[in-house]
């Protein structure tokens, strides 16, 4: 007979299990009895692929989307459940080396999971998975439009456009479907003023018919998952793997859609835009691929992949009717494009070798193609589309090496390279569009070219980063460790093809310091502190980059001499306009003429909107600096300490703070702050007994800065009126003069969130003659959302020029900003399980959940009726909730 | 053998990322705790991290934040005609993923996450408590009557994503502005 060379290994290793399992079933342990010390069945018991089938039942008190939002049980009343795990094949102490096992869990739930796997160990293995996951987002949803579950919504025929008969009796507002908002007295010509008999009889008909066609959609989205894969061993060194998964995701989600106002005209710009939360269709497939071929030798080990991910929307466009239309109006049909299909593509190759015991090197490279050619939707608001779909290509490069060594005893060191490059070669055009729904309108400075409100160039987005780390860590002494290291990151940004560079921040760099301390201080107490600290810098920040999407920018617009980049490159100015303003067409020093510097606003010295082709004004503030590519110094220390006070009882304690100061920047974020506490503790008070608690706190601290300017009128009063009460100049004209560095419109904001955490878990085991165990898992969370603003701007009185009314004299207030209303949110889960044994084979588990939530959000406030005249009644609210889940279920091995 | 389930496997790594673990009983969060019935999670920190070593930053399973975040959110990769800066350089430039106080894992609650960017047009305005539902205007004179008034549609509801909802990215040749 030939010998087999995996013989005498095999059966080394199953003496080795053997002899371990034997010895571990004759350790007495502390509290258990000793009296199945040599029981050889407890050794079977070890050594035997088990077998466990569980079946239950339960109830849950209440419906709720909240608490039923990952767990399959959203709804009220009774479920079923259960769960398997069998395994065959082989004993672990035999030379059988074949097993498999098939596993399935939650599987009368909308959460169930499936997964079996089969194998030779050392040789091949063979395994697939199902899988679902509901994700329920909201119970409360309601909405008047037809269609749910399809891609095209439309409104009820009987549908009667809401308006507020007293404020107008034609202008859409959808607080006209709150009765006491429709039927209250509302400011006519700065005099509070009721509505008519004829008025009120016109707002009850609309609400006694829109009302009833709202309806509850419930908006959720399930992924149902496949996958199976397959690993083969050649021989010792080189084997093979390779997976599948295929992922459908379907189902509702609330999506805000924007649409427009007819009350306002469908060719006037910046003006009317309203909103509708829909119930937007999902259905998608995504299908990914893994394989690999690898070689593991003594000295080095290499690897060959590819990964591939293919995307596909099923759903091309969204359309909904235009509320403030009706189901009848003028191109009340509106449509949004979905997430285009796209395909990800990417080989790599890994390998390491091993210079010596103590040094090694892993090389690691990627090459990915991603791609998306879907067609593009057009409608009557786009006159011009270039080309008829995107022909998106983004190449991904990326290399990584990273030595170890340890050239001496208690010195580790390590060094680390990356390259990643990002590189968006995708074509870019321009198109020409209005915004929603609005009749296309030649813009005038660019006769006969520019047909649309907007003429907009995509910006292809590319990234290169180069990066080095080296570490450092030594022994300094018994039991303390110092690990010190230095980061460099470089990251480039650029557009292939925009007519000016489009990167906000080109070049960023990043220099990074970091060191650590740590230290078995005695036997039962250890601890570390670790600090880094990074400076990130731009070398020129761009306040030009935005014109990247508008390329007439570049162009001379009609009865000019230059283009709007070339006065910004005249005066010295950047697109986001001077610092000082240009008061009173005063335009000495800025190397422009009177006529050329009409390409400014005047008074707010913004860029025009209209001499870059654009409907909207896109520029910032001067001064304001994107957070993600800013200067910015950033500090970071880590603490903990660790004590074992005795074999029962051991404490944890750790402090995180996280600083970041963004150094340049007048607008925008300007600071980052947050620090953690975490403390644990666990007893066990015998092998039986033990308990364990949490506690966890968090602040989280940011200001951002911004100025409220407007474009100016050339108003100076207000129904007569022109002086402004507070703020910083004395009346409308003065404020106009200056709008834009009136210090009063300065504003920042200082958000936090805050966020403690407890937890509690305690177990006992063997109670009533070792068949009884005990377990109860608490949880409670709290969390404050606050926002406390400084600053303000101004409001124009509504009662401004009327004789009689309340101050009537003054045009405008200025209004003071005052802090948000604190979002809250107290959760709080329970969990009681017991499982009794009846006999070997078989026991039964009791479960008692309870789960509590209450929050408070003023975001819900405005879901409701009659809050906001643009924005369409949801109806949602907050979510809370209190649920009871009890539960029970049999379990049995084979 | 803890690491290998997920039912178990979050309570290994935690006994370290204490925070992250306070972040996943949040209000808005991955699926990454055990359920109130004591099933798995239906992620595992593993779907994410490699803790032996990666090539991608804070030890992710792809080269990238964005290339691991894609694995499950592919509809977001693109290209898009209209790419939004910060989402192709970095999802977690607004998103913190093991759990936020904010919807959508946000790490500011809209709109002052988009005002940390954005201070031109709609959003220069301070949007404060002053004009909210129900409420009145506060004036440095006292109240004004709110009634037929309308507060600001960005400091409401879903905040700027009432109207700029493909914020991720559009493929509409009207979608500069990812509202399309």
């Amino acid at each position: 007979m030939k010998a087999n060379p995996k013989g005498s290994t095999s059966r080394t290793s199953v003496t080795a299990v053997r002899g371990a399992l034997v010895t571990l079933a004759m350790v007495p342990a502390v509290g258990v009895p000793v009296a199945w010390a040599d029981d050889e069945p407890a050794v079977a018991d070890l050594t035997q692929p088990k077998k466990t089938v569980e079946l239950g039942i339960g109830i849950v008190s209440k419906g709720s989307f909240k608490f039923g939002e990952y767990n399959g049980l959203e709804k009220k009343g009774a479920f079923a459940n259960g769960n398997f795990d069998l395994r065959g094949g082989g004993t672990y102490d035999s030379d059988a080396a074949s097993r498999w096992r098939l596993k399935g869990t939650d599987l009368g739930l909308d959460t169930r999971n499936l997964q079996g796997e089969y194998g030779e160990q050392g040789k091949f293995r063979l395994n697939f998975g199902y899988d679902e996951l509901l994700r329920n987002r909201s119970d409360s949803y309601q909405t008047p439009l037809n269609g749910s579950g399809s891609n095209v919504l439309t409104l009820p025929a009987n549908w009667i456009v809401p308006t507020v008969p007293r404020v107008s009796a034609t202008a859409p507002n959808a607080r006209g479907l709150n009765p006491a908002v429709a039927n209250s007295n509302a400011i006519v010509g700065g005099v509070s003023t009721a509505p008519t008999p004829a008025m009120l009889a016109t707002s009850n008909a609309l609400i006694n018919t829109d009302l009833p066609n709202f309806h509850i959609v419930n908006l959720s989205t399930k992924r149902t998952k496949y996958d199976g894969g397959f690993s083969y061993s050649f021989d010792r060194q080189w084997g093979f793997d390779a997976s599948i998964r295929h992922e459908h995701k379907d189902g509702l989600k609330p999506m805000g859609t924007v649409s427009r106002n007819p009350a306002f005209g469908l060719t006037t710009p910046s003006l009317g835009d309203i909103s509708t939360i829909i119930p937007d269709l999902i259905d998608q497939d995504t299908d990914q691929f893994n394989a690999s071929l690898n070689y593991t030798g003594d000295k080095s080990f290499a690897r060959a992949t590819y990964y591939g991910s293919i995307f596909k929307n099923n759903v091309p466009s969204m359309s909904w009717q235009n509320w403030a239309t009706g189901p009848t109006g003028s191109g009340t049909l509106n449509t949004m494009s979905s997430a285009p299909s796209n395909q990800f593509h990417q080989i790599g190759l890994t390998g390491g070798y091993k210079f010596s015991s103590t040094t090694k090197l892993v090389v690691n490279g990627s090459y990915a193609r991603n791609t998306q050619d879907d067609s593009f939707l057009t409608n009557n608001t786009m006159p011009v589309v270039p080309v008829s779909s995107l022909n998106g290509l983004v190449v991904t490069k990326d290399l990584n090496a990273k030595l170890t060594a340890r050239p001496v005893k208690d010195l580790n060191l390590a060094a680390n390279f990356k390259y990643a490059d990002r590189d968006n070669r995708t074509p870019v055009n321009t198109y020409q569009y209005s915004d929603a729904q609005e009749t296309p309108v030649a813009n005038a400075l660019f006769p006969g070219v520019v047909l649309a409100q907007n003429a907009n160039a995509n910006r292809a987005y590319s990234k290169k980063i180069d990066q080095f780390n080296l570490d450092a860590d030594y022994a300094v002494a018994r039991r303390q460790w110092l690990k010190a290291g230095y980061d460099f990151q470089k990251i480039e940004r650029t557009c292939n093809g925009s007519w000016i560079d489009c990167a906000d921040a080109a070049t960023t760099k990043e220099n990074t310091l970091r060191a650590e301390w740590r230290a078995n201080l005695t036997e039962d107490l250890s601890g570390r502190v670790g600090y880094a600290y990074s400076q990130r810098r731009v070398s020129n920040y761009n306040e030009n980059a935005f014109l990247a999407l508008v390329p007439y920018a570049n162009v001379v617009p009609a009865g000019q001499t230059i283009s709007a980049y070339q006065a910004l490159q005249l005066s010295g100015l950047t697109g986001y306009g001077p610092i000082s303003g240009l008061n009173g067409g005063v335009f000495a020093g800025t190397g422009l003429t009177a006529g050329q510097a009409a390409l400014f606003f005047p008074n707010n010295n913004a860029l025009a909107n209209a001499t870059y082709a654009n409907n909207n004004r896109i520029s910032e503030l001067p001064g304001m600096r994107r957070f993600f590519v800013a200067d910015r110094n950033r500090d970071k220390l880590r603490t903990s300490v660790n004590w074992q006070a005795n074999e029962q009882f051991s404490l944890q304690a750790g402090l995180d703070f996280n600083k970041d100061n963004f150094i340049d920047s007048v607008y925008g974020l300007q600071d980052a702050k947050s620090w953690a506490l975490n403390l644990d503790g666990s007893y066990s008070a015998s092998d039986d007994l033990t308990a364990s608690m949490f506690f966890s706190f968090e602040d989280q601290r940011a200001t951002s800065a911004g100025n409220s300017y407007t474009a100016n009128s050339a108003a100076v009063s207000v129904n007569g009126a022109t002086a402004i009460s507070g703020g910083c100049f004395a009346t409308i004209a003065l404020r106009n003069a200056s709008n834009k560095v009136d210090p009063c419109n300065n504003w920042s904001t200082d958000m936090r969130d805050k966020a403690t955490t407890f937890g509690l878990a305690l177990n006992k085991k063997n109670l009533m003659s070792g068949k009884l165990d005990l377990t109860a898992n608490l949880i409670f969370t709290r969390a404050w959302t606050d926002n406390n603003p400084t600053g303000g701007n101004y409001a124009n009185n509504p009662f401004a020029g009327i004789a009689g009314a309340p101050t009537s004299a003054i045009a405008a207030f200025f209004i003071p900003g005052t802090a948000l209303p604190t979002v809250t949110t107290d959760t709080t889960m329970l969990r009681l399980n017991g499982t009794y044994v009846i006999d070997k084979a078989t026991s039964v588990r009791l479960l008692y959940a309870y789960a509590r939530m209450k929050s408070a959000d003023y975001a819900y406030t405005s879901m409701q009726d009659g809050a906001i005249a643009g924005q369409f009644p949801t109806f949602e609210t907050a979510p809370t909730f209190a649920v009871h889940v009890v539960g029970a279920s049999w379990i049995h091995s084979l | 053998m803890k690491v290998l389930s997920k039912a178990t496997q979050a309570a290994v790594c935690f006994g370290c990322h204490k925070t992250q673990r306070a972040q996943t009983h949040r209000i808005s969060t991955h699926p990454l705790a055990v359920t109130s019935i004591g099933s798995a999670p239906k992620m595992a920190c593993s779907d994410c991290h490699n803790p032996h070593g990666s090539t991608g930053p804070k030890l992710l399973v792809k080269n990238s934040v964005n290339e691991t975040c894609y694995t499950c959110h592919a509809e977001k990769r693109g290209p898009f005609l209209w790419e939004h800066a910060p989402a192709v350089d970095d999802c977690t430039n607004c998103h913190t993923p093991h759990g936020s106080t904010n919807m959508a894992l946000l790490k500011a609650r809209p709109p002052w996450l988009c005002q940390e960017c954005h201070s031109g047009d709609h959003g220069a305005a301070l949007r404060s408590g002053s004009n909210l539902p129900g409420g009145n205007l506060s004036t440095i004179n006292g109240l004004l009557p709110n009634a037929s008034q309308s507060p600001a549609i960005q400091s409401n509801a879903r905040f700027c994503l009432n109207c700029h909802v493909l914020i991720h990215g559009s493929n509409h040749p009207a979608g500069a502005k990812f509202q399309r």
